[in-house]
């Protein structure tokens, strides 16, 4: 799916965004950067606290009112989203950058039904009037599977079931046609096999609305299942971004390999799984060097001194490590170590 | 594995939890949400249960059923050869289940067989025997007295050896007490040492955990998620219970924490021998720890079995869904996959006939009419199903 030639939809460029709090300043995104192409699928993995969804929010200005930008570049299309007046703005949030999330019944408004949540997108976006916009919520509210449309749109948000709700948000977001559409972990409050319909539902709609997807999720399997590139994020900062196969056949980044081998999977029978020691630190005093150091198997003086750029180890395969030759040689012993 | 004349610490029999639902002026009982209905197992020493199942299965009910956090409607419980279920019971419920499950019970088992030692013959289970005996001297009364004498007593027994390890690391610790007064008020309560030992042993299980034992004095806020859960272990293990029921304990966690305490777990398991009724939604985190895994569906279990031989051999079409509907993460792995339809129907109006059937890709006439019961198709291998095995993939 990775096209070079193509030009990117969306691209930010060392992205720095910061929350102001009692505490001190947090420096949620430190640098991060990457682009998103046409058609392709994107996830954004880590921890919580590893700065995903504020990276996903920033690109359309979605920040609660303690954050700002402090530096960076975000295109989209021809338009630097940080230069737009709000108004501008208006036109692409919503239309042509939609948003699904995890709770979607924090999401949606309680106290409308979900056919005017859906219209007044319609209206508001793409001029219709009420009948049209009706009728193309009904049209909509179908595509995603919701049995007896017709019904269902004068229903109120709490008449859904779970995965009714997260089909009714995904309507919702794919109203306008949208060019991308940000999941932040629509899955992840939902039951395996309602999970597996709403993948299933968004890889159909991927393909007929024609969108990029930018998944935000911790959870490897629905990485794996969704996503053609992997952007991994630990403390503000992009560890590691390849396509998804190298990813998870060649990880290149302590961070990545030790996730990867921390899980229980359903597929294999290990005996023990890895497990990365410590926790995440508090945003506010991570290592000075690199921010792994401290709970990192290979890390010596020169990580906690000095943290390491995002490298091109091979061609379009990115990691920040300084040791990733001793990371592959101990790698094993590491693992047999934890035995 | 465990063999089969393994010391059974925990047996549940025939276990239903029913919440009532009112409403009107009168909040009279307009129906009954069948939460749990009708479950049966058994846990022997040093094993550990997988309970598995999606939202409204009834897996955490059955484990706060067993806790008697909830009162069971129906069914026995049975820790270690006592029957616990009267234990935390009114005087009128528990004489009113002790003529139910005993006393009415003897009585057609007398008409039926004609002697005594023929009743106790024919029946298998050694609680039933004493009981029968004491029965056919002492009547009603003889079993009623037994049972409930030392009440007290007998429920601090019962909270000793049955402990618990909940979900949410943030609300099940208590946060105005140090972390020696939650690990250690179980000790004292049981008296189980001078405050100098209490002391020591607090201090001992915070390394066994992983926590550094200077923390002793600290409160819980003081402390990551990861490691309240680890505090919330030490307070299980801390009184040396038989049992110890974990409620999602790790569902809370990041991934890479959620390993730490995988791992502690399993530690702990293999070197004090515990034996754990572990609840959880996911199954690769049930399949990683459990030795036997009970796959739960609306209320009742639909396949339990030795772990090896539920991935092997998945019977149950829910099973074999429920595993396809599992993301791999390997992206060369593209598999079939069953999308289910639908969403899991309410319990408080649970499907005719076998519970599933509406989003079963096999369903048959039958199942929308007559209810499978949990049968032996193999050897250790129950499944609640009218065509096991039929739906594969």
């Amino acid at each position: 799916m990775l096209n070079n030639n193509e030009k990117p939809l969306l691209k930010v460029e060392n992205l720095h965004v910061h929350f102001k709090t009692e505490d001190g300043i947090i420096k949620a995104v430190n640098g991060v950067s990457f682009e998103l192409y046409p058609g392709e699928t994107l996830a954004i993995v880590g921890e919580s606290g590893s700065g995903k969804t504020v990276t996903a929010l920033s690109t359309i200005r979605l920040l609660d009112e303690n954050g700002w930008i402090e530096e960076g570049k975000i295109q989209y299309k021809d338009n630097d989203v940080l230069s737009l007046s709000d108004n501008q703005l208006r036109k692409i949030r919503g239309k042509e950058i939609s948003m699904i999330f995890q709770e979607p019944m924090t999401a949606l408004n309680p106290v409308f039904t979900i056919g005017d949540q859906i219209i007044e997108s319609l209206e508001l976006h793409l001029d219709m009037n009420k009948q049209e916009a009706r009728r193309k919520a009904i049209d909509l509210l179908r595509k995603v599977g919701i049995p007896e449309p017709e019904r269902r749109i004068d229903q109120y948000p709490h008449e859904l079931s779970g995965g009714m709700r997260q089909r009714a948000m995904i309507a919702m977001a794919l109203s306008c046609n949208p060019s991308i559409l940000i999941a932040d972990e629509p899955t992840t409050a939902l039951d395996v096999t309602i999970q597996a319909q709403i993948l299933e539902l968004m890889k159909d709609l991927q393909k007929e609305f024609q969108m990029s997807i930018i998944f935000i999720t911790h959870d490897l399997g629905v990485v794996a299942e969704m996503a053609d590139r992997a952007i991994v994020m630990y403390g503000g900062e992009v560890v590691e971004a390849a396509d998804i196969i190298t990813i998870f056949k060649k990880p290149r980044h302590p961070y990545t390999w030790g996730l990867m081998n921390s899980i229980p999977r359903i597929d294999k029978d290990e005996e023990r799984l890895l497990s990365i020691p410590g926790v995440v630190p508090n945003p506010l005093n991570f290592p000075k060097g690199c921010k792994f150091s401290n709970r990192c198997f290979f890390a010596d003086e020169k990580c906690v001194e000095e943290n390491p750029n995002l490298e091109e180890i091979e061609e379009n395969h990115f990691s920040r490590c300084w040791h990733i030759d001793r990371m592959l040689r101990e790698m094993h012993k590491v693992k047999e170590g934890e035995r | 594995m465990m063999p089969e004349n393994e010391k059974v610490i925990l047996e549940v029999e025939h276990l239903k939890k029913y919440f009532p639902v009112r409403a009107g002026v009168f909040k009279r009982v307009v129906a009954q949400v069948q939460a749990v209905d009708d479950i049966s197992f058994k846990v022997h020493e040093g094993e550990t249960l997988g309970l598995v199942g999606e939202s409204g299965c009834g897996k955490s009910t059955t484990g706060m059923t067993i806790l008697r956090l909830y009162e069971p409607t129906f069914g026995r419980i049975i820790l270690e050869e006592e029957d616990t279920t009267p234990w935390f019971m009114t005087t009128t419920e528990a004489k009113r289940y002790i003529k139910i499950m005993y006393a009415d019970r003897f009585e057609k088992m007398k008409q039926e067989f004609g002697s005594l030692d023929e009743v106790i013959k024919n029946l298998n289970k050694e609680i039933d025997k004493k009981y029968a005996e004491i029965y056919f001297e002492q009547g009603e009364t003889g079993i009623r007295q037994d049972m409930m004498k030392d009440l007290t007593e007998k429920r601090r027994y019962f909270r000793k050896n049955a402990q618990v390890i909940f979900q949410d690391p943030y609300s099940s610790l208590n946060p105005r007490l140090r972390i020696i007064e939650i690990i250690g008020e179980g000790m004292k309560v049981n008296k189980m040492g001078t405050n100098q030992e209490i002391r020591d042993r607090v201090a001992h299980l915070m390394e066994i955990v992983g926590l550094s034992k200077d923390y002793i004095y600290r409160y819980p806020h003081q402390f990551s998620g990861g490691q309240r859960q680890r505090i919330g272990i030490a307070r299980a293990l801390a009184v040396n219970p038989k049992l110890i029921i974990s409620d999602e304990a790790v569902s809370a966690l990041d991934v890479s924490i959620q390993s730490q305490i995988i791992n502690l777990l399993v530690d702990l398991k293999n070197e004090y021998g515990l034996t754990f009724v572990f609840i959880a939604h996911d199954l690769a985190v049930v399949k990683h720890i459990s030795d036997k895994i009970a796959v739960m569906y609306l209320g009742k279990i639909a396949e339990l079995t030795l772990k090896k031989e539920l991935f092997d051999n998945p019977l149950h079409p829910y099973t074999v869904s429920l595993m396809s509907a599992i993301p791999i993460p390997d992206p060369e792995v593209k598999k079939k996959r069953v999308v289910l339809e639908g969403d899991v129907p309410s319990p408080l109006n649970p499907p005719s006939g076998c519970r599933f059937h509406p989003r079963c890709p096999v369903a048959k006439e039958i199942c929308s009419k007559e209810e499978p019961s949990l049968n032996e198709i193999s050897d250790n291998h129950y499944v609640s199903c009218f065509f096991p095995g039929e739906f594969k993939i």
